[in-house]
Parts: C-alpha cells; sequence; structure tokens
C-alpha cells in the first residue's frame, strides 16, 4: 500500500476534483438571486481553506525550523509557502470573477479583500527572501518573516467579524447557506485540502532531494579537489 | 458577459493554474533526475580513475 501511495494518492486527489467539478455544477443548487456563477463560490472557498491550511503549515515549519535548525523545516516551510500563494492566487482571482456581475465592480477595498491581498504580497515576499539570500541566513530571516507574516491568517479570517465590509460572511453565520449546498462545499474543501496536501509533499520531495544532490556534489568536488 | 462565462473563466483559471504548476515541478524533477545522472557518471569516472 505504502510503495503504490505516490500513485493512489494523486489519483485520489484528481478524483476528488473530478467530485468537487460536479458537486458545484451538477448537485449544488442554484442560487436564487445571483444565479449559476455562486457556484464559483465552492472553488473560491476550497481555495481559501487550502491557502490557510498551507500557511498554517508554513507557520509550524518555521517554527520547526528555528528549533531544530534542519534543512528540511525549511523546504517543507518553503514548498508550503509556494502551494499557499498558488491557493491565494486562485481566491484572488475567483473573487473578482464572481464580484462583477453581483456587485458591479472586479474590486472593492473591503477588509476581507485588503488582508487577502495583503496575504499574497506577504506570502510571495516571503518566496523572494526565501531566493535571495543563500544558506542558512536566508532560511533563518525567512522563517522570523514566515512567523509575523502568519499575523495576517487570522486577520483575513475574522475580517469580516471584526470590521464588516461588503464580503459575506459565510462560515461565521449570516451567510444564509442552503443547507443543501453544504455536501457539495465539504467535498470541494476537502478536494482543495488533498490537492495542496499533494502539491507541498511532492515540492518538498524535490526541495529535499535537490539539497541531498547538492552536498553529494559539493562532496565530491572535495575530494576531486 | 454572462453569469455562466465567469464561472466557467474562474474555473479554467484553477486548473490551468493546477496544471501550470503540476509542469513546474515535472520541470523541477526532469532537472533533478539529470543532475542525479551527470553525478553518477562522475562517481564512476572517479572510481575508474582511482582504479
Amino acid at each position: 500500500m505504502k510503495r503504490n501511495a505516490h500513485i493512489i494518492v494523486p489519483i485520489l486527489g484528481m478524483l476528488a476534483m473530478i467530485a468537487a467539478l460536479a458537486g458545484a455544477l451538477l448537485i449544488a443548487p442554484m442560487e436564487k438571486t445571483m444565479g449559476d456563477v455562486q457556484r464559483i463560490f465552492y472553488f473560491h472557498l476550497g481555495s481559501a481553506a487550502a491557502a490557510f491550511v498551507a500557511f498554517t503549515c508554513v507557520f509550524i515549519a518555521s517554527i520547526g525550523f528555528i528549533v531544530r535548525r534542519s534543512p528540511a523545516w525549511d523546504n517543507l516551510a518553503s514548498a508550503a509557502a509556494e502551494v499557499g500563494v498558488l491557493f491565494t492566487t486562485f481566491v484572488l482571482v475567483t473573487g473578482p470573477l464572481w464580484a462583477r456581475p453581483i456587485w458591479g465592480r472586479w474590486w472593492v477595498w473591503d477588509p476581507r479583500l485588503t488582508t487577502t491581498l495583503m496575504l499574497w504580497f506577504l506570502y510571495t515576499g516571503y518566496l523572494v527572501l526565501r531566493q535571495t539570500i543563500p544558506g542558512y541566513r536566508g532560511a533563518m530571516a525567512a522563517a522570523v518573516f514566515a512567523i509575523l507574516a502568519y499575523v495576517d491568517v487570522p486577520v483575513v479570517y475574522f475580517s469580516v467579524r471584526w470590521w464588516r465590509g461588503i464580503h459575506p460572511q459565510v462560515l461565521s453565520g449570516g451567510g444564509g447557506l442552503d443547507p443543501r449546498m453544504i455536501p457539495p462545499l465539504l467535498v470541494s474543501v476537502a478536494a482543495f485540502l488533498l490537492l495542496s496536501g499533494i502539491l507541498i509533499r511532492e515540492r518538498f520531495t524535490l526541495a529535499n532531494a535537490t539539497d541531498s544532490i547538492d552536498r553529494i556534489t559539493v562532496a565530491l568536488e572535495d575530494m576531486e579537489s | 458577459m454572462s453569469n455562466i462565462t465567469y464561472l466557467f473563466v474562474a474555473f479554467a483559471f484553477i486548473w490551468t493554474g493546477v496544471l501550470a504548476y503540476l509542469i513546474r515541478l515535472s520541470g523541477l524533477r526532469k532537472q533533478l533526475e539529470e543532475r542525479i545522472d551527470r553525478l553518477q557518471d562522475r562517481l564512476e569516472k572517479k572510481e575508474l580513475h582511482d582504479g
């Protein structure tokens, strides 16, 4: 079972994404006022959940790096940050595509939207920082930065409650979600979480393998010289 | 654009993004495999040289 996991897990991920697509398009009821465009919600929220989990992973791995000083923790943090930025990009693109026909505008400087954009900039900055300063110094600077940047994650989540902008409160009450929308929503969130987990794992494995090859290359060059 | 067009543009963006990331990962994997091959060649040459 474990030997075949690298084949079975991506297949499960693909099936889960197809199930999420089917759930959003075929099973979920049409929202009365917004119509079909509201179906973006299932992937918008799934992407947001995946991004939050990825950034939580960055936070934990950064603490792990500071405590243990092991490059594996740094690799895990940067792998999760990369995937988190990808899913935040999905949130930031699908949101305006949903907002345009409903609010009549692509973008509003609403607290939820603004803090999410900040989140994207913070973790893109993290990736730039990680690339710019190589070695241990860069890893430590990036870990400290990631821990500080994580403050924005709860701010994004609670922004709809604290500042009451135009963005609806879906999970924290007042969203008026039709009970028939909940099963496809849960399938979608699960599919996105599984997909992000697969991508983080794959990126992490590649980063660790690159580190090992770097070490072997340096050792070989030392032996040759 | 009609409502349904916004919906499909959003879905297409997500699937394209996932696909692009998978292509990036496969590119990184390919680079890594090439580096492993080069490393193996160097090790074999070194073994031959050292007798």
